[in-house]
């Protein structure tokens, strides 16, 4: 069955097309929930958010044919969602393993490159992820984060700045 | 290398190496199973009449119940807790009713204010005609300025309505100073990144503030395991009862950093289990909270109000969790046949040992509580630091009367081998204590 057909479907209330039609594309889906979250309980809770906002709003859904990039706008904010919620919430009730102060620190040591990342505003990194991470071109960003072009480019652009000061390598203008 | 790739390589390999779990399927299918198609709204001025027309109703045929609860809070039952209920009925806050518009449609109104010795309980209910309260910054921030300075929310608690379009909270701010009477409610909000901040003025009237039903200096010290834990004093209002304490003071404090003593810095507001007991019967336990001054460690611990006719008070420390040295290695064999280790008393064991991936995974068990907090495998020699701990799940156990929690997990050290030996340096676990503190009440 093409993608048309199980959008038709899925606004009819067919659950197990639009089931269908998320498991097509759940390798993509995921990994740009992955992007955002960083750990697979909350990609899993962000995609359960998504696929009952994508059931009760897929009627408003114009365009058949642009189902996916509209699913990973409300992917996008789904996750944009459980990130605030999480500055908010902060569980005191475990101690991790491996939660020993010394052990932090070794951990820092490992990940002294993302020290770079934090000079970055929160939405230059989410460009810089998308673009690098999951090789999405400047037009699917736009869709998906439902931003002008532009925006895109001058993000991205003022985000390499920031890391090439950062850094102070040698900038590599083609990426 | 060039340092500039990095930045991406490591989080791009990361990217590239997952795999999608196979409880997404059913995940996604659970989350839809009981949904509905959502039904197309009644037309907007049908359904207008119609509220117009039950509230009419209502409304003329409760006028009297209505007046009775003009001087309440209403739609708060939810996120009150009894004694706020209590005190509710009673009329004992003050409505004040003032809002401040949001540039983006939110509307915050505060609905009243109750306040006694312990805190100010500030009403609010924040409103979206629109229907997506979910979808903005659902707790707006919050600060009370009076004359002298700045009183800072302490917690809060709220509820969405069903549909929506409002949130009621219940807001928790250090009671204003006993000459404070113009207060202005700072409110502030996040908009597509930007803040967007109001103000609320109101005046607080000292007629309906409640004070406190009892206050007393307890100093009394719990020794437990080299660390002291101080019970300062307690403060009962009708609202709640806080109790006030300390770690360690600031000379305890001193002492230990000098004689290179480094438990003190882990224990946390959560280390501790210590409860109320008023005429033998437990307070339900509200809150609390930790911080470093000039006075050292203290804590304040809140629980619900005292009952009116008090006879007895008591503070029991049942269970305190804190930091321990192991500094012991232990052979382990691949496979299920691991003998179990025992550690200062406690038993940790040993379920599997097993390769998967590139990663030697442990799976053991131990009472809840128990925590390896400092943990290195050595893997033929060469020494790793602990990955991530995965598949966690705990267990109750039936033990005679009581039970207790058996918590299994594993641990993930990356790179395999035919020798390991986990050495472990450092651990938490709970130790319990039982002690009891009276507090004479006449």
């Amino acid at each position: 069955m093409n993608l048309e057909e199980l959008v038709k479907r899925a606004k009819e209330g067919d659950q197990e097309a639009l089931v269908q039609l998320v498991l097509a594309k759940k390798e993509e889906l995921y990994k740009l929930a992955y992007v955002y979250l960083g750990n697979n309980e909350d990609v899993l809770d962000a995609m359960e958010d998504m696929i009952v906002l994508l059931f009760e709003n897929i009627r408003r859904l114009k365009n058949e044919a642009s189902f996916y990039s509209w699913s990973k706008t409300i992917l996008v904010n789904c996750c944009h969602s459980a990130l605030r919620k999480q500055k908010k919430v902060i569980a005191m009730e475990k101690v991790p393993e491996g939660s020993y102060l010394d052990v932090f620190a070794e951990k820092e040591e490992q990940i002294a490159l993302r020290k770079h990342w934090a000079k970055l505003s929160e939405k230059q990194r989410e460009v810089l992820k998308l673009r690098f991470y999951l090789d999405l071109d400047y037009e699917s960003m736009a869709r998906i984060l439902n931003i002008p072009l532009g925006t895109v480019k001058s993000r991205i652009h003022s985000g390499l700045k920031v890391l090439q000061r950062s850094i102070g390598g040698e900038w590599v203008e083609q990426i | 290398m060039n340092k500039f790739e990095d930045v991406f390589e490591q989080g791009r390999a990361e990217i590239e190496r997952l795999s999608v779990p196979d409880e997404l399927e059913a995940r996604l299918r659970s989350a839809l199973a009981n949904r509905r198609v959502p039904r197309r709204r009644l037309q907007q001025w049908k359904l207008r009449i119609a509220v117009a027309f039950i509230a009419f109703s209502l409304i003329a045929y409760n006028y009297d119940a209505l007046a009775y609860y003009g001087k309440q809070f209403l739609g708060y039952d939810q996120i009150m807790n009894g004694t706020l209920k209590q005190l509710n009925e009673l009329g004992k806050g003050q409505l004040i009713g003032k809002s401040y518009s949001f540039k983006n449609g939110f509307v915050l109104t505060v609905d009243g204010v109750m306040l006694d010795s312990n805190q100010l309980l500030l009403f609010s209910t924040l409103k979206d005609p629109a229907g997506k309260i979910d979808q903005g910054d659902m707790m707006p921030r919050m600060i009370i300025k009076g004359l002298t300075g700045e009183y800072m929310e302490n917690n809060s608690t709220g509820e969405i309505s069903a549909d929506k379009t409002e949130i009621k909270s219940v807001t928790s701010f250090a009671p204003p100073k006993f000459f404070e009477k113009n207060l202005t409610l700072t409110v502030s909000i996040m908009d597509k990144g930007t803040m967007d901040t109001g103000n609320i003025s109101f005046t607080l009237n000292r007629n309906t503030a409640m004070g406190y039903t009892l206050k007393k200096n307890i100093n009394q010290i719990f020794k437990v395991d080299g660390t002291k834990l101080h019970i300062d004093s307690i403060l009962a209002s009708p609202t709640k009862t806080v109790i006030n304490g300390s770690v360690m003071n600031i000379l305890e404090l001193a002492e230990a950093k000098l004689s290179g003593e480094e438990r003190l810095v882990h224990i946390s507001p959560d280390s501790f289990d210590l409860r109320l007991y008023a005429n033998d019967k437990e307070l339900a336990k509200q809150g609390g909270g930790m911080g470093t001054n000039l006075q050292g460690i203290t804590f304040n611990e809140d629980y619900d109000a005292l009952p009116p006719n008090l006879q007895k008070l008591e503070i029991k420390l049942v269970s305190l969790r804190a930091e321990h040295q192991v500094n012991q290695s232990f052979t382990l064999k691949p496979g299920l046949n691991n003998p179990s280790l025992s550690i200062l008393g406690q038993t940790i064991e040993i379920k599997k040992v097993y390769p998967s991936d590139g990663e030697t995974c442990i799976t053991l068990s131990s009472e809840d509580g128990v925590v390896l907090t400092k943990v290195y495998l050595l893997i033929d020699g060469t020494r790793v630091s602990l990955n991530n701990t995965q598949e966690d799940h705990y267990d109750k156990i039936a033990e005679g009367k009581s039970g207790k929690i058996i918590h299994t997990r594993t641990l993930h050290f990356p790179g395999t081998g035919q020798n390991l030996m986990l050495d472990i340096q450092r651990m938490t676990y709970v130790k319990t204590y039982n002690e009891t503190v009276n507090i004479p009440v006449s």
